[in-house]
């Protein structure tokens, strides 16, 4: 069945315009596959770029998208309308998946700290962003999350709450500690690069 | 914003790979994900109506109790199938059922083999036809019916 309805447009970080007609659309993607592949059509060049930026690395990128709109699409019968934005839902599934991934991450470069960071054909980081992107793996997964969706992905504190589920204070107060501990490891990275 | 988090946003800045494209993968993604979709609607059917299918699956056991007691209850007959595709035999099935009513049979009871539907009519001959929605090279189905 082809659904033939305003949806807010793609670039949009969280946006409530359309709300209603991507209401329906979701609740028609619970039954109609087609239905159900607009939205993610929709939503796919966001979410790609979202994760793509947190893990720098395109091939994990893939595969992390494919996971993240399979768990949307098991998910989707509990999926509430009034409890968050489609887009903010998918933002917190992806934010999850990518969390996952950073632990382990990080776990690895905790492995391998003193060693020379292996050559990694699949990053796409130029020589200052790998240092960024070390240092940024690093710190814990949800400020490193905190850090990418208000200093890349453009969203305001309050998107932040509702993508996270969290009050804005809470979120503010993150959203600061995790500035500070970026701010920390970057600066032993460059002192440890000078010396 | 503050001078600080400027410089910071500058820095995390350097990780910005660039606009995403990836049409193939975008494709990939989503035929997985249509596959993925008929698969689960079939799983949330089965998990919500399961109270009334096991309700069902008592009734009809209940109903077979009955029928080896009772003379009022017609048991099915059962049939033994032999299907071939294109004059070959490629496997058999045997499937309990009433005249008139349609079954759904696995040839050879392979798991892996999809279910084809088998009508047996009220003239004891049989049409046997694939899973829908997949095109089989069935243009010719001989079905022999015999009843035991």
């Amino acid at each position: 069945m082809d659904v033939d309805i305003a949806l807010p447009p793609p670039d949009m970080a969280i946006d409530t315009r359309g709300e209603e007609s991507e209401c329906r659309l979701i609740d028609q993607a619970r039954q109609d596959p087609e239905a159900f592949a607009r939205l993610y059509r929709l939503h796919y060049p966001r979410m790609a770029g979202y994760i793509h930026r947190r893990t720098g690395q395109r091939e994990v990128a893939e595969d992390l998208v494919g996971d993240v709109f399979l768990t949307a699409l098991k998910n989707l019968p509990r999926y509430r309308h009034g409890e968050a934005p489609f887009r903010a839902w998918l933002y917190r599934i992806a934010s999850n998946a990518v969390n996952q991934w950073a632990r382990r991450e990080r776990r690895r470069l905790r492995r391998e700290q003193g060693h020379a960071m292996p050559a990694d054909g699949a990053s796409l980081d130029s020589p200052d962003g790998h240092i960024v992107r070390r240092a940024l793996l690093s710190i814990d997964p949800k400020q490193q999350d905190i850090l990418i969706l208000h200093h890349l992905e453009g969203l305001g504190i309050e998107q932040i709450a509702l993508v996270l589920g969290r009050p804005a204070g809470t979120i503010k107060s993150r959203l600061h500690r995790a500035r500070e501990a970026l701010r920390r490891v970057l600066a032993d990275a460059r002192g440890k690069d000078h010396t | 914003m503050t001078e600080n988090s400027d410089s910071l946003n500058d820095t995390l800045r350097t990780l910005e790979p660039g606009p995403w494209s990836a049409p193939d993968h975008q494709q990939r993604v989503e035929k997985e994900l249509l596959h993925s979709h008929g698969r689960l609607a079939r799983q949330t059917l089965f998990a919500r109506h399961r109270t009334v299918i096991i309700g069902l699956l008592l009734l009809v056991m209940a109903g077979g109790i009955g029928g080896a007691t009772y003379s009022w209850y017609t048991k099915a007959n059962q049939y033994t199938l032999q299907v071939r595709l294109g004059g070959e035999v490629i496997g058999g099935a045997r499937v309990t059922v009433h005249r008139g009513q349609t079954a759904s049979i696995s040839v050879d009871g392979g798991e892996t083999a999809p279910p084809f539907t088998v009508t047996i009519h009220y003239d004891g001959t049989a049409t046997i036809e694939g899973p829908r929605g997949i095109e089989f090279d069935m243009e010719v189905v001989e079905v022999d019916v015999s009843r035991e």
